[in-house]
């Protein structure tokens, strides 16, 4: 079952239906539902992965609370959290590193005692339990008694197959209280599922196709047209993840509960920090409040940073505990994105060099602009940093589309020996698109661009719609849906972020 | 120590930490507000004021704290 199957809306709707006809078992509801899902879209028997951390997740919190001493209450959260961790590494990522490790020190041998399984979500929940865990340790709020709400929480089908990163605190109302049925619940629902449609399968898979076709045959064009590839493949992740969190987001809507967002119109960034800010938010937030919080303000890096600043001046002192406790966060943020090594590159060492060199920099930028008279509120100026935030963060995706390190470097090393060479026109019939589909792809941009300059402006596409009468508001659904049934490349490739 | 006691040590921390003199805070004062003060200066205005008022602040608080006034208010709660 995948989020654009038959079997998906027909599980939906039958789901829908239990949910709102059985108001007091609706958790119940839900919790079967998303053990159904699971069986469903994971490929290996999964039920004894829930078990084990459910009951790591749910006890431990529990036993944190009754615990009177801070050193077995840590005990008791080292060994909770282990148990988590374990099952994540050895899962998802031992295989990966192991091999990763293998390379780099040429080690030659077997790693078949670590297998690679399929287990879709784990990284997710696995976040969302850890949190929790770690919220009733700091006494955040108190631990749940009802192991239904806990395991809704944790196990909540929409945002498994790619996020968003839930906590507890924002969640467990729609997990202990009943909700109503409300006609304007599904509306929204289904009108930001049809948007997250529309991204996937009219703008991501035409945009995959130019992608696709340039990284396969990269020697055949020239450094500019792999600019424009990697910004292709910019448009391509973005409607894709973005368009999965819009299905997840609104299919979640239908049953009256409202997940985080997790894209804040990025490529309006004005540096590559507000990037990440914008850009996977939840996970982004996740592991700010419980790594990079948590070790900047441990002993080891306050006293760090005051020995620094005796020796070195308050500068330093600032900079050398921050830049540390960042190296840790996008360290684990690289190695949750699949352990591989190019991923490593792409989504731990890049973005980490990106912001050291940005906040370093920042000094420079400030006393040139004001040496120039350059006002950072003109628009000129904010387009112009939107469109280098961008290029910037391409370079992480140049490793990405590459498909492998080794692949990356002949990539970059092509496009260095072809800097002014431009191919694209010439090779235009080696993209596999006709007429149709490249209008197709600018009209999509242009709806998206529109789409992400008002959400930007904390406005949306969908306000003025909204306010019109019920024939114009439905008619506009009605068309939607006719877009997408026309121009939607249905029965492509799956979710970009469902591997993670 | 009264509220305004509680300010005027903040007032100095603030400036000290974002070096600049012109800061005067008041309950409503956000993040927004002062130049400097963001994710990444979060923590060490945190650091600095656990210094200067000599106790803890608990990790529960310190991502959720939205302006001045919720900080004069873990101060007086906590601080000695």
């Amino acid at each position: 079952m995948t989020l654009i199957s038959t079997s998906f809306f027909l599980f939906l709707i039958c789901t829908l239906i239990l949910y709102y006809c059985f108001p007091k078992y609706q958790k119940v509801v839900l919790l079967l539902a998303s053990l159904f899902f699971y069986n469903s879209v994971s490929s290996e028997k999964i039920w004894l992965l829930l078990l084990v951390i459910f009951s790591s997740t749910y006890f431990s919190a529990i036993i944190i609370e009754k615990l009177k001493t801070v050193l077995w209450k840590r005990v008791t959260l080292c060994f909770a959290v282990g148990i988590i961790v374990f099952i994540l590494f050895y899962f998802k990522y031992a295989h990966n590193l192991l091999s990763l490790l293998y390379s780099i020190f040429d080690i030659q041998g077997e790693i078949s005692f670590v297998k690679l399984v399929s287990y879709i979500g784990v990284s997710y929940f696995s976040l969302s339990a850890i949190g929790y865990i770690i919220d009733v340790y700091w006494q955040s709020y108190k631990a749940e008694k009802n192991p239904v709400t806990v395991a809704d929480f944790l196990f909540y089908f929409p945002q498994v197959i790619s996020g968003p990163v839930t906590r507890f605190a924002e969640m467990k109302d729609y997990f202990r209280n009943q909700i109503l049925f409300k006609s304007e619940n599904i509306y929204y629902g289904i009108r930001r599922m049809l948007w997250g449609y529309f991204k996937k399968l009219v703008i991501s898979e035409r945009f995959a196709i130019l992608t696709t076709t340039i990284y396969s045959n990269y020697t055949d064009f020239g450094a500019i047209d792999i600019v424009f590839g990697t910004l292709c493949y910019a448009v391509q992740l973005y409607t894709d993840f973005s368009g999965c969190m819009d299905i997840i987001i609104g299919a979640s809507q239908l049953f009256g509960i409202k997940l985080p967002e997790n894209f804040n119109a990025p490529f309006f960034s004005k540096n590559v920090r507000d990037f990440w800010h914008k850009w996977h938010i939840t996970l982004g937030l996740w592991f700010k409040d419980y790594v990079m919080y948590p070790t900047q303000m441990s002993s080891f890096m306050v006293n760090l940073g005051k020995k620094l600043k005796n020796k070195f001046g308050k500068n330093i002192s600032k900079k050398i505990p921050l830049y540390l406790s960042m190296s840790v966060l996008w360290f684990l943020i690289g190695i949750w994105h699949g352990g591989t090594g190019y991923y490593f590159i792409a989504t731990g060492i890049v973005p980490f060099v990106l912001l050291i060199l940005a906040d370093l920099l920042n000094p420079a930028t400030k006393t040139f602009l004001e040496k120039f008279n350059i006002n950072s509120q003109n628009i000129f100026y904010r387009v112009f940093m939107s469109v280098k935030t961008v290029l910037l963060i391409c370079i992480c995706w140049i490793f990405v589309c590459s498909s492998s390190t080794k692949n990356s470097v002949a990539v970059i090393n092509h496009a260095f020996h072809s800097l002014f060479k431009f191919n694209l026109v010439n090779n235009f019939e080696m993209f596999d698109i006709g007429y149709v589909s490249l209008y197709m792809m600018i009209i999509g941009l242009v709806v998206l661009f529109v789409s992400d300059y008002l959400q930007n402006k904390n406005s949306s596409i969908f306000k003025f719609n909204d306010k019109q009468l019920p024939i114009i508001k439905y008619s506009v659904i009605y068309a939607e849906i006719l877009c997408i049934m026309i121009f939607g490349k249905i029965g492509s490739s799956q979710f970009i972020y469902l591997q993670f | 120590m009264d509220r305004a006691d509680v300010f005027n040590r903040l007032n100095k921390v603030f400036r000290e930490v974002f070096d600049d003199k012109n800061i005067n805070l008041s309950a409503e004062t956000t993040a927004k507000d002062i130049d400097g003060w963001d994710s990444f200066e979060h923590i060490n205005l945190l650091v600095a004021i656990e210094d200067e008022f000599s106790f803890k602040i608990p990790m529960s608080k310190v991502a959720n704290l939205k302006n001045v006034g919720e900080i004069v208010d873990i101060i007086l709660e906590l601080g000695k």
